[in-house]
């Protein structure tokens, strides 16, 4: 085959997919019908400004070729709608009105909500437009525009396959971006973990890596937090104590040749890398040696231990002889009570 | 008029069924035709010979569910066809470089034609897209299926062009992946 053909054998993408890829924003709206309804409804809006002020804006800007995700600017923050297109009815607990914003390649003068615990959402009350879905059955299901909150996520975590191990954080290699102005790892660090890794690999686990355990699913779009977390799914990963820039997780796909006669299931392992988490800041976490923990991971006796314990001298912290329980099962040994500090 | 009462006059033979096609779909094939062959008239011609050959094909095709995507995949290939054909429209060279850039997507390019049927292929492509993120995989589709300019992806997903460009050899190089580790020979 030759590129040509290629080309011509890129109409068998799924219906659903073009349509996606061909999804605008919303659609133009005339601007008499704007004033029409502006002086139809005076006096209605005059009785109901505090109603109104909470209703989305005009959409604007579909027919004018702009497209792209929609996105929003906060304190020189660029946040796009999230790809999991997360839209609700009921404003999600702990967001409160911030004002009103122009969303770029959509709407115009929508209200939006900030929630300074998560600063790495935003949700906006527009209109939300979709073609549909595909069902289990692969039959497109067409949804009618309707409003909703919509997420809205920091463009730095928007599609950022992230775990959380340790206090540290990893980044899959499918996910990270080495180009852009503002990369999450350096070319340099990804190629050379492309050329000994790869992006996934099938088969068993390489020789020395070890089970960590299975993380835990935080929820799309999430930065997770905890000893093990995944924003991806629940699954297993695997560590190399040796080599700590690399983890593993559990992962499993499907293939349908020809020759296969059938779909074959392969698993395999998604290689995730280490790298600085934007969003974990230096007083979210907490130095214990050469490894730092999330305070949120931590009791508030320990925190204050450690904040005692990096105050001492070197000599000092040898002469320790135990350290608090949780931070010793952060260590990966949750059936005892104390381990030698140092070691 | 809904998708489902088109594709029932097309069942019926009613000729209704066109001219309520070109009401609602008209102006996106239309303009998808000229995003291709870049000449007004041109995609005119190539938005009627889709009404043709949506009329041949349904039935046995009953694309209830999928009609604009189903008209869509008959106006691309007109309107590729088109560039190919008539060299008035100088589209050639896109074409070519269209092409240029897929054949990096195939793990031994050859002279041989393709090896494995629509439907294997039609499952390789869309596994590999599946496992795309979202926007690249939007970008991967305006590019190869839409057959965008770098230029207008760029305007389109608000991204500058050589990031269009890095996302695009990565698709490349990830989907030439996928088919030589899945062992699929096109």
């Amino acid at each position: 085959m030759r590129g040509n053909e290629l080309l011509d054998k890129m109409e068998l993408i799924h219906p659903a997919y073009i349509e996606a890829a061909d999804e605008k924003p919303a659609g133009k709206k005339h601007a008499w019908g704007k004033w029409a309804a502006a002086a139809a409804c005076l006096c209605l809006i005059i009785a109901a400004i505090p109603f109104f002020a909470n209703k989305p804006s005009t959409p604007h800007g579909g027919m004018d070729g702009e497209g792209g995700p929609p996105h929003i600017v906060i304190d020189n923050i660029k946040y796009y709608i999230s790809a999991h297109l997360s839209a609700s009815d009921e404003l999600p607990d702990g967001f409160v009105a911030a004002g009103n914003k122009d969303i770029d390649g959509g709407y115009e003068n929508c209200p939006y909500y900030l929630n300074p615990d998560m600063p790495e959402w935003v949700y906006v009350y527009h209109e939300v437009q979709t073609y549909g879905n595909v069902d289990d059955t692969g039959t497109l299901i067409n949804i009618p525009p309707n409003n909703a909150y919509v997420r809205y996520v920091d463009e730095r975590l928007r599609n950022a396959d992230l775990v959380c191990f340790n206090g540290r954080y990893y980044i899959s290699m499918w996910s990270a971006d080495c180009y852009s102005d503002n990369p999450d790892v350096t070319k340099e660090y990804y190629d050379k973990i492309y050329s000994l890794y790869d992006l996934r690999m099938e088969g068993s686990v390489p020789d020395g890596f070890e089970l960590a355990g299975t993380a835990a699913f935080t929820g799309d779009d999430t930065i997770p937090k905890g000893n093990l977390a995944s924003n991806q799914a629940e699954a297993a990963v695997y560590f190399n104590p040796d080599d700590p820039s690399v983890i593993l997780v559990e992962t499993h796909w499907f293939t349908a040749t020809a020759e296969e006669n059938g779909q074959t299931r392969h698993d395999g392992y998604d290689v995730y890398i280490l790298y600085d988490c934007p969003f974990i800041t230096e007083a979210e976490t907490i130095q214990f040696h050469d490894k730092s923990f999330n305070r949120s991971d931590l009791s508030p006796e320990t925190i204050e231990w450690l904040e005692w314990y990096n105050g001492l001298t070197q000599d000092e912290q040898l002469s320790i002889s135990s350290i608090p329980s949780d931070l010793y099962k952060l260590y990966g040994f949750p059936d005892a009570e104390t381990i030698e500090a140092g070691n | 008029m809904e998708d489902n009462i088109i594709v029932e006059l097309y069942l019926l033979r009613d000729q209704a069924a066109v001219r309520q096609t070109a009401e609602k779909y008209g102006s996106r094939l239309r303009s998808l035709a000229y995003g291709i062959v870049k000449d007004t008239q041109t995609a005119e011609e190539c938005e009627n010979d889709t009404y043709i050959q949506a009329w041949n094909a349904i039935p046995p095709h009953e694309p209830r569910s999928y009609l604009y995507a189903f008209l869509a995949r008959i106006t691309r290939h007109v309107s590729l066809n088109c560039c190919r054909s008539r060299s008035r429209l100088k589209r050639s060279a896109f074409i070519c470089q269209l092409s240029t850039e897929m054949e990096q997507c195939i793990p031994a390019p050859d002279d041989v034609e393709c090896r494995i049927d629509d439907m294997a292929l039609s499952e390789a492509i869309n596994r590999f897209l599946a496992a795309l993120h979202q926007e690249k995989r939007n970008i991967f589709i305006r590019r190869y299926w839409y057959m965008d300019s770098i230029a207008d992806i760029s305007k389109r997903f608000a991204l500058s062009e050589s990031k269009v460009k890095t996302t695009l050899f990565r698709c490349r190089n990830q989907l030439r992946e996928h088919l030589e580790r899945e062992g699929y020979t096109i």
